[in-house]
């Protein structure tokens, strides 16, 4: 069995499951009850994990596709509303992360994308929401923006790096 | 392509102690009047326009509804309020709980209500955007 002449299934395949993946983690992490204090809607991005490896060993066509197929699973089930929000955030983060490589090829670390990639999703998620309430949220919890990005895109890192051994085991040659 | 990826770098370190230094920054440099002297102020906005003022010194433990939409449901006791009932699929602004302090907020996207706490000492984030 030729495995190049059934790349192109197998690319379709395997971004099917890392997307069912990050649904997976998308549900688990909506069931953390928030605290009152944080921003309205603000989750871990955990689903961010499958959409980075997806970025780095896979392709960013197929990374925008989880990202997009993701949000449209939440419009499905959760309403327009947390479905947009979903939305840009998503690519808010999935943007930034696409531009960094760009830029800087090789020299940006996972932890650095993955920062990134966290402060974008909640700049993206908390603009949208600014935008729907027509109330200035942004100015008021940038700070919480910036840490909690910064801790989500580290904790996303470190796990990316613990799982990094499960999902190299299906590889693309 | 992305065999030598590194997974941090020094300048990573860099990077994390700026985004902590202005994240903490501008929250001392926002004024948080934590104070119980001050009077505080619950503002209910429904579609961006004002609907609500409660004094929360002063009010009584009571249950309301909002008047624009009557399932949207509010519960004020002992000077906190908080959503108790809305129609809404995720419920975060019930599960947002009761907010005291100047500037907490709970809001229900779905619905467009906003729930906040706000003192008249809170000057530099603007109250309201006249479209």
């Amino acid at each position: 069995m030729n495995l190049k002449n059934n790349k192109r299934a197998y690319v379709i395949a395997y971004t099917g499951i890392l997307l069912s993946l990050a649904i997976v983690l998308n549900i688990f992490e909506s069931m953390i009850p928030p605290i009152a204090f944080l921003p309205p809607g603000i989750k871990l991005g955990l689903s961010n994990i499958v959409t980075m490896y997806c970025l780095f060993f896979i392709g960013k066509s197929s990374a925008i596709a989880i990202t997009l197929l993701k949000s449209t699973f939440v419009l499905i089930t959760r309403g327009y509303i947390a479905g947009l929000l979903s939305m840009t955030g998503g690519l808010c983060a999935i943007g930034i992360m696409i531009l960094l490589i760009v830029v800087f090829k090789n020299k940006s670390s996972y932890l650095l994308l993955s920062i990134f990639g966290g402060i974008f999703h909640n700049i993206g998620q908390i603009s949208m929401a600014s935008l729907i309430l027509e109330t200035p949220l942004l100015i008021y919890y940038l700070p919480f923006i910036l840490i909690g990005g910064l801790i989500a895109g580290t904790l996303t890192s470190v796990l990316l790096r613990i799982l990094m051994p499960a999902l190299n085991k299906i590889q693309i040659r | 392509m992305n065999k030598n990826r590194k997974f941090y770098k020094r300048v990573d370190i860099i990077l994390i102690a700026l985004v902590l230094s202005i994240g903490f920054g501008i929250s001392l440099l926002q004024n948080d009047t934590d104070s119980t002297d001050n009077e505080r102020y619950a503002y209910i906005y429904y579609e961006n326009i004002l609907v609500t003022q409660i004094d929360l010194k002063t009010a009584e433990n009571k249950t309301f509804e909002l008047k624009e939409d009557p399932e949207i449901i509010f519960q004020i006791k002992d000077g906190a309020i908080a959503f108790i009932s809305s129609p809404c699929h995720d419920k975060i602004c019930i599960k947002s709980g009761y907010i005291f302090h100047d500037g907490e907020t709970a809001v229900c996207l779905p619905e467009k209500t906003v729930l906040t706490i706000k003192s008249s000492a809170k000057t530099d984030v603007p109250d309201v955007i006249v479209r």
